[in-house]
């Protein structure tokens, strides 16, 4: 039976479409798939109907947030269920980087070039390597300070310490041009 | 190498899956949520960043946490502040027009060379009379810059933003003479990406 229309109910749908709005703005960032936001949207669609349900007459802080978490680690959990073979890998394959075709010759230097870049990273000092990979892999200095939990001022000297590190890794091995003096 | 080039290159190496087991859904979750060890952490994040597995649930996780944390945010008081805050914009653009839009409007962002973001001044291991100038070159998609100043530790000591390819340090009073100061400048794009520049340290003489 479908809860009676009430304020709870609409501040709940209200909290669905925004955060809808604001889950798909980051979903387009990170190139998440529109399914996987349509099942999450549904995933906490019915959880909150299932708290009015059973008798929800307020919004708490942070109860969107625990259900939303909740509902993302159903979805990974499931498919993890799923995935005897991760099909999901093959099907999605990396990301289209470039539209232009290389001839062999090209792809290989492509690909040792990326291989070099790739272990000079490996080789970073680790709170520096995990920002540099977050900022290489596209994530803003603001997102970087949220996922790792760290201020302002501390994802910035480690992130373009990171960074001069891995361009002076670089030229060690011949890659790249020389800095002014940093 | 400047940072366009890196992010091609580093997303063009093969990603394969790292050697040991995929984390645990609830350590996805102690990454979200910032629980356990910074270096407990940071060894699960090694292996999530390069795993095309658990990369995307990370993403499934972090948009559920970021979506949820937004549209919490906007409660009924928020509402006045945002509505308080376009009053001032208003005022605000009306001032700016009736003073002869001395300020170039964001549209009108200096554009120039594509993803090289450098600086013209100051240059490294240069002393320069205070107040600082930090000229750079435009580069193409820019909508906005920011320059950073920061103290040789890495904290920052002043910002500004501008839509302009130059800018004179604002916090003159926090700026001393004879220290060593870095300055770096970042361009954000149309497509929200940034791009920043090498940091360059300067000192400032009397």
């Amino acid at each position: 039976m479908t809860p009676p229309r009430d304020s709870i109910s609409d501040d709940l749908e209200s909290l669905i479409l925004r955060f809808a709005r604001f889950a798909g703005r980051i979903a387009h960032d990170r190139g998440l798939h529109q399914d996987d936001l349509d099942e999450l949207l549904q995933e906490l669609r019915v959880r909150f109907w299932r708290a009015r349900k059973d008798g929800l007459r307020d919004l708490s802080a942070g109860y969107v947030r625990r259900a939303a978490i909740s509902a993302a680690l159903d979805i990974i959990r499931r498919r993890r269920l799923e995935r005897n073979v991760p099909l999901e890998e093959k099907e999605r394959g990396p990301r289209p980087l470039t539209t232009r075709t290389a001839g062999p010759a090209e792809l290989l230097d492509q690909r040792e070039l990326a291989q070099r870049v790739a272990s000079a990273v490996d080789g970073l000092a680790p709170s520096r390597r995990a920002a540099v990979r977050l900022y290489l892999d596209g994530y803003r200095r603001e997102e970087i300070a949220a996922l790792l939990h760290w201020s302002d001022a501390r994802t910035r000297n480690l992130l373009y310490r990171g960074l001069a590190d891995l361009r002076a890794a670089l030229l060690s091995e011949g890659i790249g041009t020389p800095e002014k003096v940093q | 190498m400047n940072d366009e080039e890196l992010r091609r290159e580093y997303r063009r190496a093969s990603r394969e899956a790292p050697l040991g087991t995929h984390p645990e859904p609830e350590q996805l979750e102690q990454i979200v949520n910032g629980a356990g060890s910074e270096s407990e952490r940071l060894a699960l994040l090694e292996h999530v960043l390069r795993c095309p597995t658990c990369g995307p649930e990370l993403d499934l996780l972090r948009t559920a946490n970021e979506g949820a944390r937004a549209a919490e945010r906007r409660t009924p008081a928020t509402r006045w502040l945002a509505l308080a805050a376009a009053v001032i914009l208003v005022i605000g653009v009306g001032v700016l027009v009736l003073r002869g839009r001395s300020t170039p409007p964001a549209a009108d962002v200096m554009r120039g060379r594509p993803h090289a973001l450098s600086l013209i001044e100051p240059e490294a291991g240069e002393r320069i009379p205070a107040p600082v100038h930090v000229t750079w070159h435009a580069i193409d998609g820019a909508t906005s810059y920011r320059v950073e100043l920061l103290s040789t530790s890495g904290r920052l000591v002043a910002a500004k933003n501008t839509p302009d390819t130059s800018a004179a340090i604002p916090d003159l009073a926090r700026v001393r003479a004879n220290a060593q100061y870095e300055v770096l400048v970042r361009a954000t794009l149309s497509d929200r990406t940034e791009v920043s520049s090498p940091i360059v340290r300067f000192s400032v003489r009397q």
